[in-house]
């Protein structure tokens, strides 16, 4: 029953893209693909860029970049600042579409 | 002829005369001897105390004068004593002031060291609290805007994540 539930996919998928994005080694695609999820999830695209613009990054390169060399305290609370917003973005997404996906579930 | 007799006649009168007195003249002489020899020794005598109370009276008049020397030098001790000791004490008074200054210079800075680092460390602390609860006004306010922007057209999302995911 909820492998066709399409809202469990989207989430499922959104779920362990982010957490890819956090934990993993992501390519680019994958960024495209996770700005794709969150537009279908009703995210504008100057929603989508201020995830990582507001924490002082023009792109999800330059963010993953400098994850990969973090070299000073600073650049860690920037890439923290991100690695929030992206979970905080999920959560919101899941507690709007929370009545959807138990009503089809 | 007469005068030659005369004379002889003289003569032999004087010296039956000398024959007559000379036993007490010569006594008379030895008395005056001995007087003489001991007024001579009294005169020693009194020549010899002269003598010694004159040495006595020039140990005493040395004497003398080394204590008025040694009065003399005594005084210039004494002052010469009073002016090291004043010295020494105004030298002591100018260490101890200098010393009270220096250590109440040092503690007014310790002081002013310890606050300084006190109101950094605190100060540092506030900013780092004012950075943490501006992050997580920011992370808030980033959710509210999301859940706001997300309900706003929440079916025209719901039908795309349908139509993606059957």
């Amino acid at each position: 029953m909820s492998s066709n539930n399409p809202y469990k996919k989207y989430f499922n998928e959104l779920e362990s893209l982010i957490d890819k994005i956090l934990t993993d080694r992501p390519m680019n695609h994958d960024f495209t693909r996770l700005e794709h999820l969150l537009r279908l999830g009703g995210l504008s695209n100057s929603t989508i860029k201020s995830l990582y613009q507001n924490c002082g990054f023009n792109s999800w390169v330059e963010f993953y970049d400098t994850k990969r060399g973090i070299c000073s305290s600073d650049k860690l609370l920037m890439i923290d600042c991100v690695e929030d917003k992206l979970k905080g973005a999920l959560s919101s997404l899941k507690f709007v579409f929370r009545a959807k996906t138990a009503a089809v579930a | 002829m007469k005068i030659p007799f005369l004379i002889c006649l003289l003569s032999l009168s004087l010296q039956c005369f000398g024959n007559k007195t000379k036993p007490k003249l010569v006594n008379k002489i030895d008395s005056l001897s001995d007087v003489l020899a001991n007024k001579e020794l009294e005169i020693k005598g009194l020549q010899d105390s002269i003598m010694l109370y004159s040495t006595k009276f020039n140990k005493l008049k040395s004497r003398l004068a080394d204590y008025e020397v040694f009065k003399g030098e005594s005084k210039g001790n004494d002052s010469a004593v009073w002016e090291y000791g004043s010295s020494i004490v105004a030298i002591l008074t100018a260490i101890i002031i200098l010393f009270g200054l220096v250590y109440y210079n040092s503690s007014k800075q310790a002081a002013r060291d310890a606050f300084d680092d006190q109101f950094e460390n605190y100060s540092s602390v506030i900013k780092h609290k004012i950075i943490q609860a501006q992050l997580a006004l920011d992370k808030l306010d980033s959710r509210v805007d999301i859940i706001d922007e997300v309900e706003e057209d929440i079916d025209k999302s719901s039908k795309s994540i349908e139509n993606e995911f059957k």
